[in-house]
């Protein structure tokens, strides 16, 4: 029987480098999901604390995600949670456009 | 030296800074020239960073730009030591932005794009608003300011960044901010990849629609500017871009309005008024 995945809770806020550029936060957040669910976990990314997110930020996440880990897998193991009606729909924008735009 | 004389309201909307451009005519960067605002009655956030970024394009051309700031009335001339303008243009201290009086971000030069280049604004909305600051609203200025510098950062071919300036009005119940930077122009940057767009004010229409990219970078989705849009004009502010000769005036759920025009600005820059909303 197979032992159910892990379940990890990743916070965004927590993998902003330290000059906050938002590429290479959405890099680093991006290396750090597919690390976990490579490793065999479930994740779910929390975006509190991340204040200003922006277009460009869920473009890079997603497309390295997809990159990384495919479509598939990136739907039924990563979750992502909002803090705002606003990330969710920069979210939304960005996912329909890097799904259209690969 | 050319003296350029603006005896006018310098006010964040395009009409005055077109004026302006106008009155500058075929300016060279390798120029010298002389803004004299002795007799200006207003200036806000769209002046201080148009200012700055002629003034650096000028000094990282072998040209020079003086400008000479009003006096009077007492305001205005807090609004020059306080915008940054008299520490650039006259050597005076660098302005606090703790002073109680100070509702404004001065100018900021910001190179690359990064979380924190919304922030001075952020702690300028708080410091005045306090705990009345609307969370989800604070968030959307920091977003707006966020999508212009990333979007200066992947398409402007600024050389030196971009110039950021903000201002609280207490009184309207507003928040403007203005950043421009002395790049190639979003018109010439789409026409280079899209040669069918005929002018650079149809090239600039269709990025304001969104869904459209030119992929400088692989974060790029052509979602930015409509972003933008949408955020100040569902708010009830309204978002001014003049970028080279065109110029787009976006103001509710009326259709942008988007024109050339013969005054050129070396550049691009937005503007937007966001109506503050508190608990």
């Amino acid at each position: 029987m197979n032992s159910p995945a892990a379940q990890r809770t990743i916070q965004a806020v927590n993998h902003l480098t330290p000059d906050g550029s938002v590429v290479d936060s959405a890099r680093a957040l991006a290396t750090e999901i597919a690390d976990q669910v490579k490793a065999g976990a479930s994740v779910t990314v929390d975006f509190r604390g991340i204040r200003g997110a922006t277009t460009s930020y869920f473009n890079m996440l997603l497309r390295d995600l997809l990159q990384s880990l495919g479509h598939t897998t990136l739907e039924q193991r990563v979750a992502f949670s909002f803090a705002s009606a606003l990330q969710s729909e920069l979210f939304d924008r960005s996912r329909k456009a890097v799904t259209e735009q690969p | 030296m050319r003296t350029i004389k603006v005896g006018f309201r310098l006010n964040d909307r395009e009409a005055d800074l077109l004026q302006v451009l106008r009155l500058l005519g075929d300016w060279q960067p390798n120029e010298s020239i002389e803004f004299d605002l002795r007799t200006c009655t207003y200036l806000g956030p769209l002046a201080a960073t148009c200012l700055a970024t002629l003034h650096e394009l000028a000094r990282t051309s072998g040209g020079h730009l003086a400008v000479r700031l009003p006096e009077n009335p007492p305001e205005l001339r807090a609004y020059c030591a306080f915008s940054g303008l008299a520490s650039r243009f006259l050597g005076a201290p660098s302005p606090s932005m703790e002073h109680p009086e100070n509702e404004t971000v001065p100018l900021q030069r910001i190179e690359t794009a990064s979380f924190n280049d919304s922030i001075p604004v952020q702690q300028l909305v708080r410091r005045h608003l306090g705990a009345a600051a609307d969370e989800d609203w604070v968030d959307e200025l920091q977003t707006c300011i966020n999508e212009i510098t990333q979007n200066v950062s992947d398409h402007s071919s600024s050389m030196f960044g971009c110039f950021l300036s903000a201002r609280y009005f207490r009184s309207e119940g507003t928040c403007r901010v203005a950043i421009a930077d002395g790049g190639i122009g979003i018109g010439p940057r789409v026409r280079a990849s899209f040669p069918d767009f005929r002018s650079d004010d149809q090239a600039l229409s269709r990025v304001i629609e969104g869904d459209f990219t030119t992929r400088s970078r692989r974060n790029n989705a052509g979602q930015g500017i409509r972003l933008l849009r949408d955020i100040v004009t569902r708010r009830g502010g309204e978002l001014t871009i003049i970028s080279q000769a065109a110029v787009c005036v976006c103001r509710g759920a009326a259709k942008p309005r988007t024109m050339l025009q013969q005054a050129r600005f070396p550049g691009t820059v937005l503007c937007f008024h966001l109506p503050i909303i508190a608990s």
